[in-house]
């Protein structure tokens, strides 16, 4: 008796061996969470901070803060004394010194700022607290380097 | 809720046609790029209602720095002590301003206070500055500054921080035109519910 040929399913073959793809650099996806530094409430800084990510600040700072490309938020509880140039900077704590926001300015209620606000766009909420001028002129005026306090060093000439 | 019964009650705002706040607007839309000083403090709406005049606005707050009323404090020899206007206004020394906003600030201060500030504003007014002012003709004010939340170019919001009133002291058009020396009355505008208008228009001192 002719032996009934099983199906082909039953003789698994080896499976072909994968073809070598081609190397093509696919790039990588942009990650979708932002990274944010964050300064914590029990944090105390004396001295200028600069950075390429966004921050968040709960502690205290004497001292600049620069973060030009990102966003600065300054929290419930942040401290800050010196100057802050961002893109979006959002105060709910209290700063002492000038807000340069390359793209906008906001102050919550519950924040406290003592200084000149130079943005385009500024958004101030009623009942915050806020002391000094507002500069909304175009960007190409706002974002001129500010006049340094360094003093000028005249070379020696001998 | 009685005045003086110890507990502070916020009235509900009420809002109240402005003529000076128009006329204001009226001399503003035509003339270019405007400097702003805020004596009051910093309201939201207020700041966008203005940022279409200016691209610079300054805001001294005084309502929160301010001790009221402001009196015309003697000390024993009887001269009258300046407040420190630097410290309360906090202007920076090349500021220039073409509109001065007041609101009711100076019903809070003795005729000598306000002379003192008129004073000292001068050299941070460029000639032809507004200075707006709303003074109350009526018996009694609200016990504390009021807060104006401008509505629209003609109406303000009238935001009492408390329902307490307080003898008026009907700063008469002659006493003002006195205490404000170098400004002249350009506008005045009486309304309805007992507050007068004053749009005062800097000459300059030359």
């Amino acid at each position: 008796m002719w032996k009934k040929s099983e199906p082909e399913e039953a003789h698994p073959q080896p499976a072909p061996a994968p073809m070598p793809q081609p190397q093509v650099t696919v790039p990588r996806p942009v990650p979708q969470v932002r990274e944010q530094a964050v300064i914590g409430s029990t944090i105390s800084i004396k001295g200028d901070l600069t950075g390429e990510e966004d921050l968040s600040i709960e502690g205290k700072l004497d001292g600049k803060i620069e973060c030009r490309r990102h966003s600065i938020t300054v929290g419930k509880n942040g401290r800050i004394k010196g100057d802050i140039y961002g893109k979006i900077i959002t105060v709910e704590g209290a700063v002492e010194g000038n807000l340069y926001g390359e793209e906008q300015l906001i102050l919550r209620q519950s924040g406290t700022v003592r200084g000149n606000i130079i943005a385009p766009r500024v958004a101030l909420e009623d009942g915050s607290n806020f002391k000094g001028s507002i500069d909304m002129s175009p960007k190409e005026k706002s974002s001129a380097a500010p006049v340094q306090d360094k003093p000028i060093i005249v070379p020696k000439v001998t | 809720m009685q005045a003086g019964a110890g507990r502070k009650s916020q009235p509900e705002p009420v809002v109240h046609s402005s003529l000076g706040l128009q006329a204001l607007c009226d001399r503003l839309e035509n003339a270019g790029s405007r400097s702003i000083l805020e004596l009051g403090p910093v309201r939201s709406g207020n700041l966008e209602f203005w940022s279409r005049f200016g691209p610079s606005i300054f805001i001294a707050d005084l309502r929160s720095n301010l001790p009221l009323p402001v009196q015309a404090s003697e000390s024993e020899d009887s001269e009258f002590v300046e407040p420190e206007w630097d410290r309360l206004l906090g202007l920076p020394s090349d500021g220039r301003y073409d509109v001065v906003l007041a609101w009711d600030l100076l019903n809070y201060m003795e005729l000598p206070a306000v002379s003192s500030l008129i004073k000292y504003l001068k050299r941070f007014c460029r000639p032809g500055a507004i200075f707006f002012a709303l003074i109350f003709d009526q018996k009694l004010m609200p016990g504390e500054i009021t807060i104006y939340g401008i509505t629209d170019s003609s109406h303000l919001r009238y935001e009492c921080p408390t329902s307490e009133m307080r003898p008026c002291p009907r700063h008469q058009p002659r006493a003002l035109g006195i205490v404000m020396s170098h400004f002249r009355t350009a506008d005045s505008f009486r309304l309805r519910n007992g507050v007068v208008e004053y749009l005062f228009e800097y000459e300059g001192e030359g």
